[in-house]
Formats: structure tokens, C-alpha cells, sequence
């Protein structure tokens, strides 16, 4: 059976880092991943995509993650994305403490691990 | 009147004296004037014989020593106040009368009396020798209290360190913060990097270990980051009264598996009533779990570690424990004692002196990054509070962490 492919839009600045997210993603067969490293082209991206769901950077050298989750939360066609935030900004144990969210929105720390990242994924995509 | 304004006054006017029949008249200036006027000064006033036995004082002196005024008359000075010197007492030849009467013309100097009270107070003492009795010389002395000016002294030196400290954390906390992020976004990439090779078809058995060694690498590096972020983050502290006890069950539930794995006994002493203490939950976890984690790697197979808590009044002057404002807790101060002890190897004499420096570890690489006794002792210490690591003579470590109890000294 053919399955649907999800389809998951990667925000970082860091190239190689999105690049590597696509590689991992894609080789499961479960998903289509594209990449955007520029925060400022990210609305308009998402916009054209539809993704069924955002892993968002949060400091990054153009704009800010959180301003970016407030344009998505804003925007008639992106609003009901559900967006993960991957971020360095904090500790794994942080992170704990925080049961894993950001101001209510669910984050990763980064550097993290593939298996962690796809249960993640699966529990947080657009139904 | 200001008293050294006083006694140089008499000082310059003792050629002039003319001894009258009570001893001493300082043109015109009679003794029961002089008394009156010294009476009403608030400085401790005596003036002793030439064997240092107090002929009289003024009321601040009786209220000084808390001694009547007729047990103070005939006093020997010494005796109503022996004087102590950096924690010493001072030898008699050293007191301040002996000084005098030894023929010293004045002293002035800085010396530490506890009361009978018991209060240790810090005094200014001076004091002029005079020869203007027919019997012989006097010793004049006064005692100026200044234990409040030197607290306030030392509270304001000790807010600067604190400020020159909390500058110096801000900066490093900065830096340390702007070194994890732009070190853990390339860590992220070796870590998919490694993920997807790992889970890659066509890797051999020698490739895959290979990964393996790669990604543990990459958890220590984030680990290392993670100490230093710990180690630098000082301000986000947040004190609250709590007990003791619950704090070191919840730490010992963090290690149950650590401690399953090594199928060790654990054995748990925690007295009742604790009096509450102030912590920040969340850190003092940290110090409690780093502590359990370092005695469970330092045992065998099926070693025990043992938990007690306590409270106990602190009679011993010891590394911690003085009278000085510089000692973390006072003797007679009543503290909350946790220790912790395992069945394990010990540490050996030579690392004694380097366990709490950064980076120093004796373990493997994948267990220790250095950093665990350098953040606890860091801790421990933002708390006011004292952590002691010694070898038992049967064999193990104890770790005593000894905390203040809200409302005792402060």
C-alpha cells in the first residue's frame, strides 16, 4: 500500500543540520521534508507547503523563533500547524523540568536523538 | 568631650599639676570635677594603681563588665577583662595596663572580650600612663565598643565580594551559555549524522561500533556542556523552607535504577522532627544526586550505601565551625547533618586536595566529565552551607553536607 507521505517543514539557520533532518527523515518512507534555513522566508514557505507539521529553531541569526511561532499562530492558512520547537537554547534537564514544552509549546533540546525526535513527531502531527 | 581630646589635654597640662591632697589638681581642675565630667562621657573609663588594680571607673565601665561598682573598685583590670587577640588570649605582659605601667606612655589597639554574658564583643582600647599620683604611676584607660562598626564593616566587605562575584558569574554565566548554544547546533548535526549511518543498511559489525563510540562522544560533549552551564548559572537560585528528609527520598528515586543495576542495598537512617532548612529544591536534588551517583560508582556489585540525616548542636570549633564571622556556623549553633556513605574503594590520600576541582575525574571517560564535585561543592556553598568528604577508616567515603536551620545565627 501506498502510503501518504507526511509532510514536515525543518526551520534552522544551520544548513547541514536541516540537511541531515531531511536525510533521516525521508529515509523512513513516512515523510517529505523541506528545508528552510532563512527565518524571514519561513511564513511564505509554509504558506506554499502546507506542512502537517513545523520543527522550529529558536535563536537564529535573522529572526526570532518565538516571533516566527507568532506569525504562524497568526496566519489564516498556517494556524492549525502543530509546531515542535528544537532548540540549544536549553538543557536536556531543563527541558525535563519544563515536561517538555516551551510557553506551551512542545521542544526538543538539541543535540537529539533520532528516536526521540520521530515519537515526537508522531505524537504532535496534524491529525 | 571627646576622651583622646581629653587625655592629651591632661597629658599636655601634667607639668602644670599641682598635687593637692587628694592626689591630683590640675589647675584648679579638681578630681571630683574631672570623675563628674568622665562619668557623664559614654566611653568605658577606669584608671588603675601601679599593679593594675582598678581605683575607678565610670558607670558605662560597671555596665561593660556587668559588675557592680563596688566589685569593680580593687579589681585587677585584667582579671574583670582578660583581652584576647586574633582568637588568643593575650599574655599578661602584652595586656594594655602592664604595657603602661612597663613604661609605655599610650597604647591603642584593636582586641576582641567576651562578656560574661557570653557576647564577644570587639574593642577599641586606649589607654595613657600617668604619674601624677603620689602613690605612683596610673594607668588611664578607656574601651570603645565598636563590634557594631566592625560587623557593619565586614557585612559591607562581604556584599562587595558577593557583587565583584556575581559580576564575575554574570560574565562567565554568559559566556558559558553563548559557548553551548553555538557548540551543541554542530553536536546536533554529528548527532543525525551518526543516527542515520547507525541506520544504514550495509553497515559491518567494525562500522557500527564505530557509531557507537561516536554518538557516546557526542552525550559526553553535551554533558560537559551541561556541567559548565551548571556550573556557571548562579543567580537563578530560588530558596525555599523545606525538609530535609523528602528531598533526599526524591533523589534517591532519580538513582533507583543506577542503584538496581548495581544491585546495591541502600540503607536509610533519617531522623524524624528535622528542623526545616532553606534550599533550592531543584539544586539541592542535583547535589544529593550527584553525590548517590558518586558512591554508586564507587562500589562493587552488591555494595551498601547508607543515608542519615540528623540535627545536632555544633559544640567542636572545627574546618567550618568557629567563632569568627568569617565561619560559616557558630559554635552552639544547631545545624541539619546529612551523610552519606558508601562501601566502595575510597579516594586515594594524593586526590584529596583536587576532588572538587574542575575537570579533575578519576573515572572513565563516559562517567565522569570532572565536573559533579566542583558544581555540588559550588552549590553547596551558594546555600551557606558546608560539605566535607573523608575517607572511613573502614574503608569507603563519607560525604557530610551540615546545613543551617532557619533562625539560628543568622
Amino acid at each position: 500500500m501506498n502510503m501518504v507521505k507526511r509532510k514536515i517543514l525543518a526551520v534552522d539557520d544551520e544548513p547541514s543540520f536541516t540537511r541531515m533532518l531531511k536525510r533521516n527523515l525521508e529515509r523512513t518512507g513516512a515523510y517529505e521534508v523541506e528545508e528552510e534555513n532563512l527565518g524571514t522566508r519561513c511564513l511564505s514557505t509554509a504558506r506554499r507547503f502546507h506542512p502537517d507539521l513545523i520543527l522550529l529553531d529558536i535563536i537564529m541569526p535573522d529572526v526570532e523563533g518565538h516571533f516566527l511561532l507568532s506569525q504562524f499562530k497568526t496566519d489564516q492558512t498556517t494556524r492549525s500547524i502543530p509546531i515542535v520547537f528544537l532548540t540549544a537554547t536549553l538543557t536536556k534537564e531543563e527541558m525535563r523540568k519544563n515536561k517538555g514544552a516551551l510557553e506551551g509549546v512542545p521542544a526538543l533540546a538539541k543535540p537529539v536523538d533520532m528516536r526521540l525526535l520521530l515519537s515526537c513527531i508522531e505524537k504532535y502531527l496534524k491529525k | 568631650m571627646d576622651l583622646k581630646k581629653f587625655v592629651g589635654h591632661l597629658n599636655e597640662e601634667r607639668a602644670a599639676m599641682r598635687v593637692g591632697k587628694e592626689g591630683i589638681e590640675p589647675n584648679g581642675l579638681s578630681l571630683e570635677n574631672m570623675k563628674g565630667a568622665l562619668s557623664s562621657l559614654v566611653e568605658s573609663i577606669v584608671w588603675t594603681d601601679q599593679e593594675g588594680k582598678i581605683q575607678w571607673s565610670n558607670d558605662p565601665f560597671d555596665c561593660l563588665v556587668e559588675q557592680k561598682h563596688k566589685k569593680v573598685l580593687g579589681s585587677k583590670l585584667i582579671d574583670l577583662m582578660p583581652l584576647m587577640q586574633n582568637g588568643h588570649k593575650l599574655p599578661s605582659r602584652l595586656y594594655p595596663v602592664n604595657l603602661l605601667l612597663d613604661g609605655e606612655h599610650q597604647v591603642r589597639e584593636l582586641y576582641q572580650w567576651q562578656k560574661p554574658s557570653g557576647k564577644l564583643l570587639d574593642l577599641e582600647v586606649s589607654g595613657v600612663q600617668m604619674d601624677w599620683n603620689r602613690s605612683g604611676k596610673n594607668a588611664f584607660v578607656s574601651f570603645h565598643d565598636i563590634t557594631e562598626q566592625k560587623h557593619t564593616e565586614e557585612e559591607l566587605r562581604e556584599a562587595q565580594l558577593q557583587l565583584i562575584q556575581a559580576v564575575k558569574m554574570e560574565s562567565v554565566g554568559g559566556l558559558a551559555a553563548g559557548i553551548a548554544h553555538e557548540v551543541k547546533n554542530p553536536l546536533a548535526v554529528l548527532q543525525m549524522g551518526v543516527d542515520y549511518l547507525a541506520n544504514s543498511a550495509n553497515g559491518t559489525g567494525e562500522i557500527q561500533a564505530v557509531l557507537r563510540d561516536m554518538k557516546q562522544a557526542i552525550v559526553r560533549a553535551d554533558n560537559v556542556i551541561k556541567g559548565l552551564l551548571d556550573f556557571s548559572v548562579s543567580r537563578k537560585l530560588e530558596f525555599v523552607l523545606s525538609d530535609l528528609n523528602p528531598l533526599v527520598n526524591r533523589s534517591l528515586n532519580l538513582v533507583k535504577h543506577e542503584l538496581h543495576k548495581k544491585q546495591m542495598t541502600v540503607v536509610t537512617d533519617l531522623a524524624e522532627d528535622l528542623p526545616k532548612i532553606c534550599v533550592d529544591r531543584n539544586k539541592m536534588e542535583q547535589v544529593f544526586v550527584n553525590l548517590y551517583m558518586n558512591a554508586i560508582q564507587a562500589v562493587l556489585k552488591g555494595g551498601t550505601m547508607r543515608v542519615k540525616t540528623y540535627q545536632k548542636r555544633l559544640v567542636k570549633i572545627g574546618k567550618v565551625v568557629g567563632r569568627r564571622k568569617t565561619d560559616i556556623f557558630k559554635v552552639g549553633e544547631k545545624v541539619v547533618v546529612a551523610e552519606i556513605e558508601d562501601t566502595g574503594v575510597g579516594i586515594p590520600e594524593a586526590n584529596m586536595d583536587r576532588i572538587f576541582d574542575p575537570f579533575f575525574t578519576t573515572k572513565p571517560l563516559e562517567q565522569g566529565t570532572g565536573l559533579g564535585l566542583a558544581v555540588t561543592e559550588k552549590i553547596v556553598q551558594m546555600h551557606k552551607a558546608s560539605i566535607d568528604i573523608e575517607n572511613k577508616p573502614e574503608g569507603g567515603v563519607r560525604v557530610t553536607l551540615m546545613f543551617k536551620v532557619k533562625g539560628e545565627n543568622g
